[in-house]
């Protein structure tokens, strides 16, 4: 506590252990190892305390961050782990696969300059995975209120909102659409990455809480939501249904075998545990070259399964340079580390393909960087005739998600933009009464942070509109 | 963890491997129409496969489905009796059947394609059409559901590969037959069975022009559009079957495509299926 600026300013970032690069990408255990205890308070003193707080601005949800690394310093865990999930329901998630270096960190006074910023991220991961362990959520259920809320989607925003509201005391039930709860954050975001057991402990802690999960159940056709409003009885519906809707490049050859929205990629390896098969019985084919096109998170989790799938070559193919790269910070070092290949400033063409219809390379070609588009990036240019064949089996395009229409279409009192993705007012409501949506499904693919910010402040809207708009039969 | 099972509440053996199935799902039933299927997994390990609802019963809350044994998860699957569970069962997936009323409705089933059939011919007929059925195997052990057929549709055909059963030859020789009675022209072509099937059905009435509608059995994954893996093309577009069809105009499908696609995965269909035999001889030591 009584350490001087200077003293703190003497110690630098700590380094959070991983596993080697060369052994972690055969399997699918977690990259990260996380701090020990020891480095974690070391890291934690490296904070200022700076009266500006930038970081508690550069958090989308608000963790009062030097309060929280306080009592990480002083050792006082059972304080920190309060901090943290008074403002965050979800640390052990978002400490994992927030993009920090975008957000808390990038404003962090110790990183001005040739500094380094705190490790806010590791040390959130750290509390979360104590708390996980050590910390009782002692969670004081109101007395229920008599409203019936549904939530469409179990995703990080879903998963939220139902929190919340299960705290104020209304009756709530999940409607999933796949067999298990967590939207992206288990069919998509790889085990290595975020381990499933995490996000079974917080969907068990909804369960004790009250919350019911109805898996299995397609909203848009198992019911609709009008069929939930009008005859099933809710009071007020929140949409956390993402945005799951792969987007395809168009470009000839992507009916091949081989050829894989990495939605369906990742979803066959995490959801249906195809990394197991024959012990699972889903299958995923595994090639020897893979090529993944796209350069953000989905990409970088695709390439690197690819790799601990087997791949002799698992390449990336990025239409940009480096620097525009999406993808968090660590997850394209880590990509490096484990021996991808980054093919950059290259567009692909067209999917080749042998006389068996299987893939058999991707023709690219290689672009330089021309003027500043509008916001700001060089854009990147074809040069003629430059015209390359990457060897490949498999192919992934990772190129991003649009607004899947299964739910949207069967609701015509709810006003989407011009991209399908649903409208809502300052409170998070749409253009239907007493129906509300957050999370991708209205920002178009963002992070889960966003969509538990919105989860939080939506279910907090939704709390006002059922007091003072719906009347309970007495 | 609280997860709902759902159980078989009846079975029947139809032919040597395609078994009959009540299960109980409410949920499903509740709002299911003709033409929608549902996808099931059934353990925490198992795959998801889609299967059509043959029938289903909004009061009494469950759904029939007629399965035939082909790979490990069907093979699985038929090897349950009434009593046992399924881990999931989603749905109902899909756009359901137009039903039109078109005159002479000619619906043609192949193996159990025939499942997909029977509910259409059912929902055709209180329509007001007339409804043909035809449905071949390639002996008389794989004709199923004929006398299902018979209660709901005017005519019923029977029809195998080597005439042990009905008339001798393919479905498709017998919609050529009906297509040729002037008496009764033919308004409309409702087919699901095997790619090449569907294929030959949709070349025979390509030139009349006569409306064929073919329901495509491409490899499925969510069943929601999520993923992508069931496209297929469809007048030089990519759709999603699972929620754009599974019924497609069949003039306008490339079943050529479709039918690669289908093979994706042989190797590793055929490597379950001998792990799960291997098994199966090692549990009986
Ligand atoms: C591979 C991958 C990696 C990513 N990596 C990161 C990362 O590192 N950091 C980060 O911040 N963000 C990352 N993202 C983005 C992040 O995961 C999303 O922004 C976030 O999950 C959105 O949350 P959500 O709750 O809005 O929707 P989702 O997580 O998409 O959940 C939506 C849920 O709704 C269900 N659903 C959809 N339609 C229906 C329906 N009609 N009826 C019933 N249920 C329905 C879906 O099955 C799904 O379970 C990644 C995304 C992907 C795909
Ligand atoms: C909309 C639709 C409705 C269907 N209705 C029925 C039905 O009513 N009765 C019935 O018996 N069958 C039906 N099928 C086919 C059924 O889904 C497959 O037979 C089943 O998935 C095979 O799984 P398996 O593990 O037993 O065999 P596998 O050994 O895995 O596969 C055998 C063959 O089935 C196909 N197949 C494999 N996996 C899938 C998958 N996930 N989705 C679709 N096809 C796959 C492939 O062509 C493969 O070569 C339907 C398929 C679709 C798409
Ligand atoms: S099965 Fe995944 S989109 Fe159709």
């Amino acid at each position: 506590m009584s350490m001087t600026a200077k003293e703190r300013m003497a110690i630098d970032r700590q380094h959070m252990p991983e596993r080697e690069a060369g052994v972690r990408n055969c399997d699918f255990n977690e990259v990260n190892i996380g701090f020990p205890e020891q480095l974690a308070l070391i890291e934690a003193s490296r904070c200022l305390q700076c009266k500006a707080g930038k970081c508690i601005e550069g958090c989308p949800v608000g963790i009062n961050i030097p309060e929280f690394m306080k009592y990480v310093e002083a050792g006082d865990f059972n304080k920190a782990a309060e901090v943290l999930l008074s403002a965050n329901a979800l640390p052990g998630i978002t400490g994992r696969v927030c993009p920090q270096e975008e957000q808390c960190e990038q404003v962090c006074i110790r990183g001005k300059g040739k500094g380094v910023p705190v490790a806010v991220g590791h040390l959130e991961r750290f509390i979360a995975d104590w708390a996980r362990e050590n910390y009782d959520v002692k969670q004081i259920i109101p007395p229920p209120t008599g409203y019936k809320v549904g939530i469409v989607g179990s995703g990080p925003a879903g998963l939220t909102a139902a929190g919340e509201l299960a705290k104020m005391g209304h009756d709530v039930t999940i409607f999933e659409a796949l067999h298990k709860p967590g939207g992206v954050l288990v069919y998509g975001i790889p085990e290595f990455r975020l381990p499933n057991k995490i996000i079974e402990s917080e969907v068990d802690r909804l369960r004790e809480m009250g919350v019911k999960i109805i898996c299995n159940a397609v909203i848009g056709r198992t019911f609709t939501v009008g069929d939930l409003m009008d005859e099933e009885g809710f009071h007020a519906l929140f949409l956390g249904i993402g945005a799951g809707l792969p987007v395809f490049m168009n470009i000839p050859g992507e009916n091949l075998k081989g050829v894989y929205s990495a939605n369906e990629y990742l979803t066959r390896v995490n959801l249906m545990g195809a990394y197991q098969f024959p012990e699972c019985d889903t299958p995923v084919i595994k090639g020897k070259n893979v090529a993944v096109i796209g350069g953000g998170n989905v990409a970088m989790d695709a390439v690197r399964t690819s790799k601990r799938l087997g791949a002799k070559a698992s390449n990336l193919i990025y239409r940009r340079s480096r620097a525009e790269m999406p993808a968090r910070k660590e997850e394209v070092k880590h990509a490096e580390e484990e021996g991808i290949v980054f093919n950059l400033l290259c567009n692909p063409k067209r999917i080749l393909g042998n006389d068996k219809g299987w893939v058999k390379g991707l023709e690219c070609l290689r672009m330089e960087l021309g003027e500043p588009d509008a916001s700001g990036r060089r854009r990147p240019v074809p040069i003629e005739g430059s015209e390359f064949v990457v060897e490949a089996d498999v192919v992934i395009e990772a190129l991003g998600a649009g607004a899947n229409p299964l739910l949207t279409s069967t609701t015509p009192d709810i006003k989407l933009n011009k991209w399908g993705y649903i409208e809502i007012d300052e409170t998070g409501m749409t253009t239907k009464p007493g129906v509300f949506a957050g999370g991708d499904i209205t920002r178009g693919a963002a992070t889960v942070i966003l969509a538990m910010g919105d989860g939080k402040s939506v279910a907090a809207a939704m709390n006002r509109y059922l007091k003072e708009k719906v009347t309970l039969p007495a | 963890m609280g997860h709902r099972m759902f159980k078989i509440l009846d079975a029947k053996q139809l032919a040597s491997d395609v078994k009959w199935f009540r299960i109980d799902a409410p949920l499903v039933a509740k709002h299911r129409q003709p033409g929608q299927f549902i996808i099931l997994r059934l353990s925490e390990t198992g795959e998801r496969i889609p299967l059509t609802i043959a029938h289903s019963d909004n009061q009494q809350g469950f759904i029939e489905i007629i399965v035939k044994a082909i790979g490990k998860t069907t093979i699985e699957l038929c090897k349950k009796e009434k009593g046992d569970s399924i881990s999931d069962v989603m749905g109902p997936l899909g756009e359901p059947t137009e039903i039109e009323k078109v005159g002479h409705a000619v619906v043609v089933g192949g193996g159990v394609g025939t499942a997909v059939i029977y509910p259409l011919a059912r929902a055709l007929r209180e329509a007001g059409n007339y409804v043909s059925a035809i449905t071949g195997g390639r002996t008389k052990e794989l004709v199923v559901l004929e006398d299902d057929l018979k209660a709901v549709s005017d005519a019923v055909y029977a029809t195998t590969d080597d005439g042990s059963h009905g008339f001798k030859g393919t479905v498709a020789d017998k919609l050529r037959e009906l297509l040729a009675d002037k008496e009764r022209p033919v308004g409309a072509v409702y087919c699901a069975g095997p790619v090449p099937m569907m294929r030959a059905i949709a070349d025979l009435t390509r030139e009349s022009g006569i409306k064929t509608i073919v329901s495509l059995n491409p490899i499925m994954v969510d069943g929601t559009g999520m993923c992508g893996g069931c496209r297929v093309s469809v007048g030089g577009k990519t759709k999603f079957a699972c929620v754009d069809g599974p019924e497609f105009d069949g003039h306008e499908v490339d079943f050529d495509e479709l039918w690669d696609r289908l093979s994706a995965y042989r190797d590793q269909e055929k490597a379950a299926v001998d792990r799960m035999q291997h098994e199966c001889k090692c549990a009986a030591k």
